[in-house]
């Protein structure tokens, strides 16, 4: 048993549960698939709604890919708050709820360094929303593929990937709130709120286009499936933005944890 | 002798004004030192400051010459620490909590933590959350001993052990002393801190109020005493360390402490028709001893 093992093994059965619900969301999803492929329907309601709602629902994907475009609307678009719903509760926990049931008692009573061990939870966490994503995006090319679609293979991985960068940047996010809560209630509140409202913010200023700048002050912003799915191009801005976003939240929750009484 | 383990008025204050309001003592290698106090007077929050796991709002505190704060994963890697209420993974067995914390330590020998499992009888292959009170008590001991650490550090550590298992841990702390460990251990139960202890510290309401052997501890050591006569009884007022005398109905009540003597040739002289001698509560030690109401 390691330390590492000892994060990834707390948060097992979240894990779980929760892949479980979204590859089911995905399948559920991607069965009504086949049936988009040859309707014009949505593309036609897409078509009646204001310009700027049609374009903050991937209204340029739906025009030239139906399925991607359906896709977007039904599920990827949601991906990245349902994850970050499952991380910040796991942020939460891994440090409030240890807190507060006075587990690290055991722990800090053996001679490990507090960055350490909120380093190697943190790790556990980011093993588990990775491996989250990579189950997501193979089901959902798997789904496609068994309902005789041509997936976007590499499309749907940058998707995923540009996801999961949201998606730590929210969590490192949440562990700090974690590390810094007063106990583990408001520290589940703080990793929801860390997780939903930058998503709503996010969702209003793609809607209202006067001033799409604001996008990418909060992590949703860098999240943009359409562009992927049509252009293919590594998000490297996303990457540089959000790692470095990532570190420093991480630093804030060792600063944080580090001051805290345990 | 060396100081194994110092406190230089320690304090760890917290907003409602308790907590340990500076506190000094030393104590040397291979001693067993007793924490006194009653639930509430600071004993865990002092474990805990020396620990790291709390920081000291003022003074200073070193284990074996390292600086608490300072250079806490050092102080923790020569000290074995029992929490007083141990809250381990209920998911996990005893046995993966030891190699865990065996292997953050970096020890591969286990032929000690198998002695001292055999020992205690401890269950070291079931679910904690299958574990009695007693038994998660027994698997926290040993993994506060398991290393070998210069200083323990023992937070109520005979709460919820069975007497024989008490007898066997008590044993096992002697033996550790005579290797020449420091043991730092903390109670409210006064007769236990005089079986263990070479000295006692008592503590209350987060100050350090008397530090002494327990030879010392035993010799003011107070009985409480109530008495029942038929008629008139003697007057014990007279006898030498009677305090808090009380007389009802024929029924007298007090506390001495001291030599007995005269106590009992009083007794021979005028036998009640009840006696009953029992250990005082840690309270009234502290009124008697230590002045004021009990806290």
């Amino acid at each position: 048993m390691t330390l590492y093992r000892m994060a990834l093994r707390q948060q097992l059965v979240s894990w779980l549960v929760w892949t479980i619900v979204v590859v089911l969301g995905v399948a559920t999803v991607v069965s009504a698939a086949p049936a988009v492929a040859d309707s014009r329907t949505l593309s036609q309601l897409l078509g009646s709604l204001p310009a700027s709602l049609r374009a903050a629902m991937g209204g340029a994907l739906m025009a030239k890919r139906p399925v991607e475009g359906y896709l977007y609307v039904k599920i990827l678009m949601y991906l990245p708050l349902l994850i970050a719903i499952f991380s910040g509760f796991q942020a939460s926990s891994l440090l409030a709820r240890e807190m507060d049931h006075r587990r690290f008692d055991f722990l800090l009573g053996l001679p490990v360094t507090r960055r350490r061990l909120l380093l190697v939870r943190l790790s556990g966490l980011i093993t588990a929303q990775a491996a989250m994503w990579l189950v997501t995006v193979l089901a959902l090319i798997l789904f496609l593929g068994q309902d005789g679609l041509r997936p976007d293979v590499a499309g749907y991985a940058l998707v995923g990937y540009s996801g999961f960068l949201v998606t730590l940047t929210t969590a490192t996010g949440a562990l700090w709130a974690s590390a810094a809560a007063r106990d583990y209630p408001a520290a589940a509140r703080y990793g929801l709120g860390i997780a939903a409202i930058p998503f709503v913010y996010d969702l209003a200023v793609r809607i209202a286009t006067a001033a799409p700048g604001w996008r990418y002050i909060l992590p949703y912003g860098y999240y943009d499936p359409p562009h992927l799915l049509l252009t293919h191009a590594f998000p490297w801005l996303s990457t540089l933005v959000l790692l470095a976003a990532s570190a420093l939240l991480t630093y804030g929750a060792v600063r944080a944890f580090e001051r805290r009484e345990v | 002798m060396t100081s194994a383990i110092a406190a230089e008025n320690l304090q760890k204050v917290y907003g409602n004004g308790r907590g340990v309001l500076g506190i000094d003592f030393r104590i040397g290698e291979g001693e067993i030192f007793g924490f006194l106090g009653p639930n509430g007077a600071g004993k865990t929050t002092t474990i805990r400051s020396l620990l790291g796991l709390t920081h000291p709002t003022g003074g200073r505190a070193s284990i074996v010459g390292r600086d608490v704060v300072r250079d806490s994963v050092e102080v923790r890697r020569v000290t074995g620490y029992l929490p007083g209420d141990p809250a381990l993974y209920d998911n996990m067995t005893g046995r993966q909590h030891l190699e865990l914390a065996l292997q953050l330590r970096g020890i591969r020998e286990r032929g000690r933590a198998q002695a001292i499992a055999k020992r205690l009888d401890i269950e070291l292959d079931r679910k904690i959350r299958q574990l009695s009170r007693g038994n998660r008590q027994k698997v926290a001991i040993l993994l506060a001993m398991a290393h070998d650490p210069q200083v323990l550090l023992l937070d109520e550590p005979t709460s919820g052990l069975d007497p024989l298992v008490q007898d066997a841990f008590r044993d096992l702390l002697r033996e550790e002393r005579g290797r020449g460990k420091t043991i730092f251990f903390s109670s409210h139960v006064l007769p236990e801190v005089e079986a263990l202890s070479d000295r006692v510290g008592i503590i209350r309401d987060g100050r350090l109020v008397a530090v002494d052997t327990v030879e010392a501890l035993r010799r003011s050591r107070l009985k409480a005493v109530q008495l029942r006569y038929e008629g008139d009884p003697p007057d014990f007022a007279r006898v030498a360390g009677v305090r808090g005398l009380e007389v009802k109905n024929g029924t007298v009540t007090f506390h001495i402490a001291g030599d007995t003597a005269a106590l009992f040739r009083l007794l021979a002289e005028r036998p009640p028709l009840d006696i009953a001698i029992v250990e005082p509560s840690l309270e009234e030690v502290f009124r008697t001893y230590y002045g004021g109401g009990a806290s």
